[in-house]
């Protein structure tokens, strides 16, 4: 089977070899294939991430294998949570076959729009075996409030 | 079915397509696997897992990870909003050709990943053979 080179256009895209031929035949296939959540497509890395929701807090949850949090930076302001960093690539030994090779490296960004609910200043994150856990606490003036009926 | 993984269900689709063993309704840990003149190299991204919680098996040339990766417990209701990561048990298997020291096998684990060093053993490392030269008697 021959595989065409793809237009510049395209030429931001993956040319991993069952993306080409995907791409050969659905030519859609780079528009469905790319993340919808960042805007940024140069980035090869999404690291995985659970969002959940409690009655007092947030709490964000991303993979990141192999990092610790020196290799992280955790940002918020206005009221958008951003998590980068970077993994680097290991350093190989000369005369080293590589046979396989699917873990991620590179930088990585993944950002959530949480809402000005949170309480930045009681925002707080742990590193464990490789997976960031950010708490974020809802502010006071949000939190459910029971009102007592008077009369 | 346990795999809740909604990231990226194409790479999924490869995985499984080129994988050498699995079984459906299990993640796929993402693996780099070297071969050096001396050794074979195996990493895995196993986020989140304790190192209890994995099996590393050598048998017949095959290496095979297992385990299981358990959700954290939240007290408290909690919604999910959005769901990437996956959870449940995992096996990967990797067919290494040549012979191995099996008593040289050496796992580690650090910060979510799993390194394993595998030495060859001697007879598969490649010798240079040293070509002797004969006095011609005269």
């Amino acid at each position: 089977m021959s595989t065409r080179q793809l237009t510049t256009h395209d030429k931001k895209h993956s040319n991993h070899p069952l993306d080409l031929i995907l791409h050969e035949f659905f030519p859609q296939y780079h528009e469905m294939a790319k993340p919808t959540w960042d805007s940024d497509e140069n980035r090869s890395w999404y690291p995985e991430m659970n969002i959940q929701e409690g009655e007092k807090d947030f709490v964000v949850s991303v993979e990141l294998p192999g990092l610790e949090d020196k290799d992280v930076d955790i940002n918020y302001s206005n009221g958008r949570l951003v998590i980068k960093g970077e993994r680097k690539q290991p350093e190989t030994k000369d005369s080293v076959n590589e046979h396989r090779v699917e873990r991620k490296h590179g930088v990585f960004e993944r950002s959530v729009v949480l809402g000005s609910k949170v309480d930045s200043e009681a925002i707080s994150a742990s590193f464990h075996d490789g997976v960031l856990v950010v708490s974020l606490p809802k502010s006071s003036d949000v939190l459910p409030r029971k009102i007592e009926i008077q009369g | 079915m346990n795999h809740l993984s909604i990231s990226d269900p194409f790479r999924e689709l490869v995985s499984r397509a080129i994988t050498d063993d699995t079984s459906m309704g299990e993640w796929l840990p993402r693996i780099d696997y070297y071969e050096s003149e001396s050794a074979y190299q195996v990493n895995a991204d196993l986020p989140g897992i304790e190192k209890d919680n994995v099996d590393v098996t050598y048998e017949n040339k095959i290496l095979t990870l297992s385990g299981e990766k358990k959700v954290e417990s939240t007290e408290g209701n909690y919604a999910n909003h959005r769901v990437e990561r996956a959870f449940g048990r995992f096996t990967r298997s990797i067919h290494l050709p040549k012979d191995v020291n099996i008593d040289g096998i050496k796992a580690e684990m650090k910060n979510g990943v799993l390194h394993i060093e595998i030495p060859k053993a001697e007879s598969a490392q490649a010798k240079k053979i040293l070509i002797s030269s004969q006095e011609v008697a005269s």
